[in-house]
């Protein structure tokens, strides 16, 4: 029989990366554990979620930005880490996207998901999703037009 | 020739890969057993942090030097999964532990001691405020009544996630004494509400249930990071279990839906400090929020011009009633009551909240989602504390700053002596203005202060400043706060501002230093 930890473990790899684009390597294992334990503390079971991955996903978006509301929309992302690479103007552009706009693009470009696929996991319209990622290419497209 | 979409794919990809790559390792799952504390095993461990259970509490602590005790989030020592742990349980547990210094150390202001408590655990319920409370009361009486002498770390203010840490620092304030001390005791107590569990695992024992008394189990996980010179002397002291007020907790659940019962309580002790709220959304005392009597804006007009929620459900406004509770020039915050059947199965909760924001003249949803209806009745002398964030599993509270210094959430609201500052008031920074000289026989001050909260980058034209001013051994000390700038601001660092304080003798001669600091940073 299946149990939260075998459901956990499933998923747990992918809900830290997703955690780590979205508050930073410091506070990504923090948010997972605030989503899983959470859920636990209500009495319920992963087991009885009919998709799981997709309700951790969405919870670890929703704890992401509260985290951030909590710190006052401070940027979370460690962005010392980032200004010391190379393409630091790029990371630089894609770390200042709002939450769901960097979600929404790993699952899209790191993760490969379509439109429809990202929809179906973060609770979006299809439309919504589609808004997102032009929104942030549009953001992205600026910095490297600056650069070029 | 505009960037092509593959190419600006590719930056994405590369952006992200490089994140993952970074990324730090999950954390890892860990089943709580309940294992019979074990004297032997405890002293084996020799790392320093103490475990409180039933009548048997033992204490290890390293002697001298820097001891990093506990922190799962820092990569310490571990509290984990079959280490010590309550076989049964208990209604309340005080740990208490004794650090003595020889005599006349603490009269020497050039070193440190800190003691930090760490707690963790998500759900942990105002355990916090009676230790800080119990300390709080320890330090009055230890120091004179200027000393900063306890004090939330900002690393880790966080009570939601479980984090908090006391940090007593001593330091330059030492000359502060009244009287010689030999023995500085700090008591903590931590109740949870899922049950014995420590450290960084997830706790699926059947210690969860709810239990006949109406107390769900609690946990106990006492770490003390001990950073000590070489030479002071560490005693290992006996430990006591008591029950105290803290047995009367009981943790919320979450509301069942749908319903009217605004009327949860958590009560901690017998004062009152009976608080409600619905997520981020508090209301003053009462039994339900009241409407606003008069709104100026319609609550339709707003929902209808918010665009998207914040809550990613697609109707998510329709599914209440919304109510609108509060309304400032700048802000708007909205109850939703349930008004179907149904509901999607996403979070425990059985209400809705909305809070809006101006910006540059539209309405932004600014933070939106499900939310339980609690109560909370604080064990806090009345007028000490108010509350400023209330959760079925946080409460934050901002205690009263009285001279001996205690502080909650740094930068919520701050009382001291009584004075009430502005919710959400921060200290900044100040210095004295570099333009004006000082003049000793003046009764002005002339300072520049600089906002440590997020203001993005915006002078504090229009906000309340306020200047606390009071004496700590000879010294004249300013606090001054700033009231946050409405609906949130980003970070780019803010400007150092011009002020003019007035005070009530005239500059003199005397040190003046900044109160943010317990030590005093002399501008």
């Amino acid at each position: 029989m299946i149990g939260d930890a075998e459901v956990y473990r499933k998923y747990r790899e992918e809900l830290t990366a997703f955690a780590r684009v979205l508050v930073g390597r410091t506070d990504a294992p923090d948010v997972v554990s605030t989503v899983v334990t959470r859920f636990l503390a209500s009495g319920r079971s992963l087991t009885e979620l009919r998709e799981p991955r997709a309700y951790l996903m969405r919870a670890v978006l929703n704890e992401s930005r509260s985290l951030m509301r909590r710190r006052q929309d401070a940027p979370l992302i460690d962005e010392a880490h980032v200004d010391r690479s190379p393409d630091d103007q790029v990371a630089a552009a894609v770390v200042a996207l709002p939450p769901k706009q960097r979600a929404v693009t790993f699952l899209a470009y790191w993760e490969e998901m379509t439109s429809n696929e990202i929809a179906a996991l973060l609770g979006m319209r299809p439309g919504t999703v589609r808004r997102y990622l032009h929104l942030a290419r549009g953001k992205l497209r600026e910095v490297l037009d600056a650069d070029e | 020739m505009p960037t092509s979409d593959t190419k600006i794919q590719d930056a994405f990809r590369r952006v992200y890969g490089r994140m993952i790559d970074d990324c730090p390792p999950a954390p890892e799952w860990e089943d709580i057993s309940t294992p019979t504390l074990s004297a032997a095993r405890a002293k084996q461990r020799r790392a320093g942090w103490l475990v409180a259970a039933g009548t048997a509490i033992l204490m290890s602590v390293a002697v001298g030097g820097v001891v990093w005790l506990v922190g799962p989030r820092d990569g310490g020592v571990g509290v984990g999964p079959g280490t010590e742990s309550p076989t049964t349980t208990l209604p309340a547990a005080v740990a208490r532990m004794t650090v003595v210094f020889r005599p006349g150390e603490l009269s020497e202001p050039e070193w440190d001691a800190f003691i930090t408590v760490v707690g963790h655990y998500p759900s942990a319920t105002g355990y916090f405020f009676a230790d800080q409370a119990t300390a709080r009361e320890q330090a009055a009486s230890l120091f004179a009544d200027d000393v900063n002498a306890l004090r939330v770390l900002g690393e880790y203010p966080d009570i939601a996630t479980g984090y908090a840490q006391v940090d007593f620092a001593m330091a330059d304030d030492a000359f502060a004494f009244q009287e010689q001390v030999t023995s500085l005791s700090f008591v903590v107590t931590a109740i949870g509400p899922n049950g014995p569990r420590l450290g960084r695992g997830y706790d699926t024992s059947p210690e969860l249930s709810l239990g006949d008394d109406g107390v769900r189990a609690e946990f106990w996980q006492y770490a003390y990071r001990l950073d000590l010179p070489p030479e002071i002397q560490v005693q290992e002291a006996e430990t006591t279990v008591t029950t105290t007020a803290i047995s009367t907790t009981e943790i919320l659940t979450p509301s069942p839906y749908p319903t009217d019962d605004l009327g949860r309580r958590l009560v901690l002790a017998e004062a009152g400090l009976p608080v409600y709220a619905c997520g981020w959304i508090v209301f003053p005392e009462g039994d339900a929020p009241d409407p606003v009597a008069t709104p100026t804006v319609a609550v339709e007009a707003l929902l209808d011009g918010a665009g998207p929620a914040g809550v990613d459900q697609e109707n998510f406004y329709d599914i209440y009633d919304w109510t609108m509770v509060f309304e400032s020039p700048t802000w708007v915050s909205l109850l939703g009551y349930p008004n179907t059947p149904s509901r999607p199965d996403f979070y425990p909760a059985s209400y809705g909240y909305v809070e809006f924001g101006r910006y540059e003249e539209r309405w932004i949803d600014v933070s939106s989602a499900w939310c339980d209806p609690v109560a909370s009745s604080l064990a806090v002398p009345q007028g000490t504390a108010s509350i400023t964030e209330l959760w079925p599993e946080t409460v934050r509270l901002a205690l009263t700053r009285r001279a001996a210094g205690l502080r909650l959430d740094e930068d919520t609201s701050v009382l001291i002596s009584g004075e009430m500052i502005g919710p959400g008031s921060a200290a900044a920074e100040w210095r004295l203005d570099p333009s004006v000289e000082v003049d000793p026989e003046s009764r002005q001050l002339r300072i520049e202060i600089q906002e440590t909260a997020c203001a993005g980058g915006r002078p504090p034209d229009d906000r309340d400043i306020t200047v606390l001013t009071s004496d700590r051994a000879g010294a004249l000390v300013l606090t001054v706060f700033v009231a946050p700038v409405e609906g949130g601001a980003r970070c780019p660092g803010n400007p150092w501002y011009p002020i003019t304080v007035e005070l009530d003798r005239r500059v003199g001669d005397q040190p003046v230093i900044d109160g943010r600091s317990p030590r005093g940073n002399r501008p």
